[in-house]
């Protein structure tokens, strides 16, 4: 099972003086329990191409085949779809609503035709998941919580529905570090333990090179590279010429490589690197 | 699946009728609307197709998005040709069935009364399709400007009303994210009875005026930090100035105008020519 997209093009407000192409045949496939980031300069059809994934937007030219359940087809199953495939948007807290936390995270579940022990469970255990404490958060409004403890709602409330296919748009945009990166990092242990698949879209490169294990670049509607984050940053002037950013430790890997230090393929945490430098260090001269 | 909306969406293409000062055209689009109501033949309505075909010729808008703006009106055109039919007993019969009865004049009626309102529409949409609504409140603004010297606050007036305008497409973007991110949820707004598709809009109304509130917030503080005082004398950005077009575009609507009035003011003494009357 997994994500088949087949020369997928999208046109918002066709035949009008607003006309935008905002996909261009784009392929690629996804495969069960990996964990991509979609990066590009604004306007490349990131979201767009996201929100085709629980037919949020319908296919419009191509096709699109999520868990054997094709997505051009006009009359495919919504609700089947949608519990599948969990979408977080940029800014998650401005959708709560409800008068509890408890209830808000179960809006998802509910409508998904749950049976009430089936919700509790849920529910109890999407909110622990993300962090927070169930006894003390359950009755509370969300709108009393922090921009933080917000999202976190949020995202439970997306993860109530157990998802096998999380899709996040910027989950982590407008958070300090501290809640960057306990966000990152329960979306890290979802795809290592449950081995949900990430599909997370993000401007952030340090978060895409430190998390995702496949990286697809964007550009103008179309996919530029598809490829892992060690390779692509390679490619620095590249990256440059297409406004994004390298992140630091590719950086400090490429400044090594081009002074003579032969490091190994595949390092890219600062501790890798530590000890591939150490390891050289008994035979060359660093 | 709220940006279909045509009626007040401008159409973003150059054209005389876009170039046109937007005082004018609004004083214009008056002057159609009171002239509507002076029309009761079909050969008037006919002169104002004439005028209607070749302002929107000239605005270079295409006829299909002018007559688009109708669909929001089809319920009360339907509604009044019914009520006009069925309740005007003058003329000929020429049907009756059980306590319906059908008069000519009453047909004739009901089909002037689509028309006026058809064209009351269409004629509306031509303005706000050809004139941003940023040009239309600075235009309002500048023709009430002599209510101020009785302590009408027009400035205020129309800082509300482009705010209100400003914020429109914003709150349709947000409103279209928020849809989008409970629909995402299994949200279903379309299937179920009445009561069960009025509560699907909670988890939608409830994000929408959490964010309206806290946009408004913002708003008066970014004004407040900037010591925005409305009335003192402000310049405008944008100086709006007459130019030979609005002298062009005015003679022209009043040829067409000027003849309804006065076949209007005519019609006992013109009775006699009975097509101009049909
Ligand atoms: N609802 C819409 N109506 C019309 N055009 C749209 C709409 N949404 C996006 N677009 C256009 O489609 C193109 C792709 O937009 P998209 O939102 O997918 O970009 P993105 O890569 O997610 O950008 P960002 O990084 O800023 O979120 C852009 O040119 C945008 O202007
Ligand atoms: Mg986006």
């Amino acid at each position: 099972m997994s994500i088949v997209v087949k020369d997928l093009n999208y046109v918002y407000n066709p035949k009008s003086p607003f006309e935008t192409r905002a996909l261009h045949n784009v392929n690629l496939t996804i495969e069960d329990g990996e964990f991509v980031a979609i990066v590009g300069h604004t306007g490349s059809g990131k979201s767009t191409f996201v929100q085709h994934l629980n037919a949020l937007i319908r296919v419009q030219s191509g096709s699109l085949v999520v868990n054997g359940i094709n997505l051009h087809d006009k009359k495919c199953d919504l609700k089947k779809v949608r519990s599948l495939v969990g979408m977080v948007f940029q800014y998650p807290e401005n959708q709560l609503f409800a008068d509890t936390v408890a209830q808000d995270v179960e809006f998802g579940p509910k409508n998904m035709g749950m049976s009430q022990e089936e919700i509790d469970v849920c529910v109890k255990n999407a909110v622990e998941l993300v962090g927070l404490d169930w006894e003390t958060v359950k009755n509370k409004s969300p709108f009393e919580l922090s921009g933080g403890e917000k999202r976190r709602v949020a995202l439970a409330g997306v993860l109530a529905m157990q998802p096998k296919v999380l899709v996040l748009d910027e989950p982590t945009a407008g958070l300090d570090p501290v809640g960057k990166h306990e966000i990152l990092t329960l979306v890290k242990k979802l795809n290592e333990e449950q081995g949900v698949t990430v599909i997370m879209v993000s401007h952030d490169m340090n978060e895409v090179y430190e998390n995702a294990r496949r990286i697809i670049v964007m550009k103008d509607g179309a996919v530029v590279y598809d490829t892992t984050p060690e390779d692509l940053f390679a490619l620095e002037d590249e990256i440059v010429k297409m406004n994004l950013e390298v992140p630091y430790m590719a950086q400090f890997c490429n400044y090594l490589r081009k002074h003579h230090v032969k490091l190994p393929k595949g390092v890219r945490t600062v501790d890798e690197v530590l000890k591939a430098v150490n390891a050289l260090k008994g035979g060359s001269n660093v | 699946m709220f940006r279909d909306v045509t009626f007040g969406q401008y159409y973003p293409v150059d054209s005389f009728v876009h170039r046109m000062d937007a005082r004018a055209k609004l004083i214009l689009a008056v002057l159609y609307l009171v002239g509507i109501f002076f029309i009761n033949s079909f050969v008037g309505f006919a002169w104002l197709t004439i005028f209607l075909l070749t302002a929107i010729f000239v605005s270079k808008v295409p006829l299909k998005s002018v007559i688009k703006s109708i669909k929001g009106i089809l319920v009360l055109l339907i509604f009044t040709a019914i009520l006009n039919v069925f309740f005007t007993q003058e003329g000929n019969l020429l049907l009756s069935w059980w306590i319906f009865k059908i008069y000519d004049e009453g047909l004739k009626f009901a089909a002037k009364m689509m028309l006026r309102l058809t064209y009351l529409v269409m004629g509306t949409s031509l303005l706000t399709l050809t004139t941003t609504a940023v040009d239309l409140t600075h235009a309002i603004e500048s023709l009430l400007k002599p209510l101020s010297y009785i302590k009408f606050p027009v400035h205020e007036l129309a800082l509300i009303m482009s705010l209100t305008l400003s914020f429109i497409p914003s709150l349709i973007e947000e409103t279209d994210r928020i849809i989008r991110a409970q629909k995402a949820r299994g949200a279903d707004f379309d299937t179920g009875g009445i009561g069960q598709r009025v509560k699907a809009f909670v988890p939608i109304l409830i994000p929408l005026l959490v964010s309206s509130f806290r946009r408004a917030e913002e708003l008066a503080f970014a004004m407040n930090s900037r010591c925005y005082e409305g009335s003192t004398k402000r310049t405008q950005f944008r100086v709006q100035k007459f130019s030979w077009r609005d002298v062009v575009g005015v003679l022209f609507q009043l040829v067409f105008f000027v003849a309804i009035f006065v076949v209007f003011a005519m019609q006992d003494s013109w009775a006699h020519v009975s097509w101009l009357y049909f």
